[in-house]
């Protein structure tokens, strides 16, 4: 599958007005996804990707912070979203953004998970399931 | 990192009300693991905090906790560090509560060098106020109160900690808990006052200073033939921002004396001590005296 249909097919998952939001659930969920895996284990996974989604990965670490959890991941996927938290005129301190910001973010994670597992096969996704935060690895299952 | 206590033994109830991928629930797993490591039970320690987003964490788990005013939980650690110096002291705020509204305490704090560790949630943005520029938003940066994008230039919580006297100077960063927890460990084992300084990102009103922003950014000195006891290096690193942000010690000066090991009110035994003395071991005839009240 190359970029475009990549994109598209999230684009569509997703419901995504346009194809710049679904470039910006990709980039924070794959970049949320380099921080699970070992340098190999990337390495393993973008021989399955096109080429432009490379560089989302390249960051993986020799070794992946065992304590990096859903929170943590879902920090990632939020800090891409095109919008930001309420300015301070909102009542009563719940901010309508950060309130629903967390099941935004689960829903792109697994738009992108569903088409992840399109171009993944059964032993990468096996790998990728494993090493994802055991919340997230979930949501890649069920995805 | 082999923890000896079940880091679960911190593990509160409370319905957390931060944003979903808050960086400040990394600080929170850190410090208990970090706790847990030390063996410090939830008895043994106090954490203490102030206002704003990340002050909420003692209630996220189980210690004594104290949530002061804004801007003071520093003096209220030193208050309860001299009542009973054997109770671990851990003051938790952001850059807004510690820079700024707390920032001539966290100046005194430095040069007094109690046995108190302080973490900073430094998000460089005021979160629970939703999205005000801080002491440590960079200059330009543009928010609901800097339109125009801030004038001022940023706080420097290393290079005044250091100029100051501090005597433990450490910067963690929120998406790498393990070695946030290591260095969080390290301040609690250092004798007199330690500050970790968090790069912790704001998801929500943030977007600036995001994990990726920070991940292309940072580098450990540990990595690097860095002494953490020289002051002019740790001066030099304290100035590197925004090209390449160091983590790790910055500087350490150790076997310094702390400031409850000068007072000597505390020679006899601190007064949590004294009282509890005097509980366990009464003295001659007060005994019968508590005794009678009761006959």
């Amino acid at each position: 599958m190359d970029y475009g249909r990549f994109l598209t097919e999230v684009q569509k998952q997703g419901c995504f007005a346009g194809d710049r939001e679904a470039a910006a659930a990709v980039s924070g969920v794959l970049m949320a996804v380099a921080e699970t895996l070992s340098q190999p284990q990337a390495r393993e996974l973008t021989r399955s990707l096109p080429p432009e989604l490379h560089v989302f990965l390249r960051p993986a670490h020799e070794e992946p912070d065992p304590y990096f959890d859903a929170q943590l991941f879902l920090g990632w996927v939020v800090s891409t979203f095109d919008a930001t938290g309420g300015r301070d005129k909102t009542a009563g301190g719940l901010d309508h953004y950060a309130h629903y910001s967390g099941d935004e973010a689960i829903r792109r994670c697994q738009c992108v998970f569903s088409v992840l597992k399109t171009v993944l096969d059964a032993e990468q996704q096996q790998t990728l399931s494993t090493c994802l935060p055991e919340e997230v690895g979930i949501w890649f299952q069920e995805a | 990192m082999v923890t000896r206590l079940d880091p679960k033994v911190f593990e509160a109830e409370a319905h957390n009300t931060w944003c979903p991928g808050c960086g400040d629930f990394a600080v929170l797993k850190a410090l208990k693991l970090a706790l847990a490591d030390l063996d410090i039970e939830p008895h043994q320690a106090l954490v203490v905090s102030g206002i704003g987003c990340g002050s909420k964490l003692p209630d996220y788990m189980t210690v004594n906790g104290f949530m002061t005013i804004h801007g003071r939980p520093l003096p209220v650690a030193t208050g309860a560090k001299l009542a009973n110096p054997d109770l671990h002291l851990v003051v938790v705020d952001g850059d807004g509560d510690c820079y700024g509204i707390g920032g001539n305490h966290f100046v005194q704090i430095c040069r007094r060098n109690p046995n108190i560790t302080q973490i900073v949630e430094n998000n460089q943005i005021y979160g629970l106020t939703k999205g005000q520029y801080s002491p440590t938003s960079d200059k330009g940066f543009v928010t609901t109160t800097s339109p125009d994008g801030s004038i001022e230039i940023a706080f420097n919580p290393i290079a005044v900690a250091l100029a100051a006297g501090a005597t433990f100077i450490a910067r963690a960063f929120a998406g790498e808990p393990k070695h946030l927890a290591q260095m969080i460990a390290e301040g609690i084992r250092h004798r007199g006052y330690s500050l970790i300084d968090v790069l912790q990102p704001c998801v929500t009103f943030n977007r600036v200073n995001t994990y990726d922003w920070y991940r292309k950014r940072i580098y450990h000195l540990e990595d690097e033939s860095y002494d953490a006891a020289g002051r002019d290096g740790a001066w030099e690193k304290s100035h590197e921002w925004q090209e390449r942000i160091p983590l790790g010690i910055i500087y350490r000066a150790e076997g310094l004396p702390t400031y409850e090991d000068q007072v000597r009110a505390l020679e006899d035994g601190s007064p949590v001590g004294r009282v509890a003395e005097l509980a366990r071991r009464p003295a001659p005839g007060q005994y019968e005296a508590l005794k009678q009240q009761f006959v």
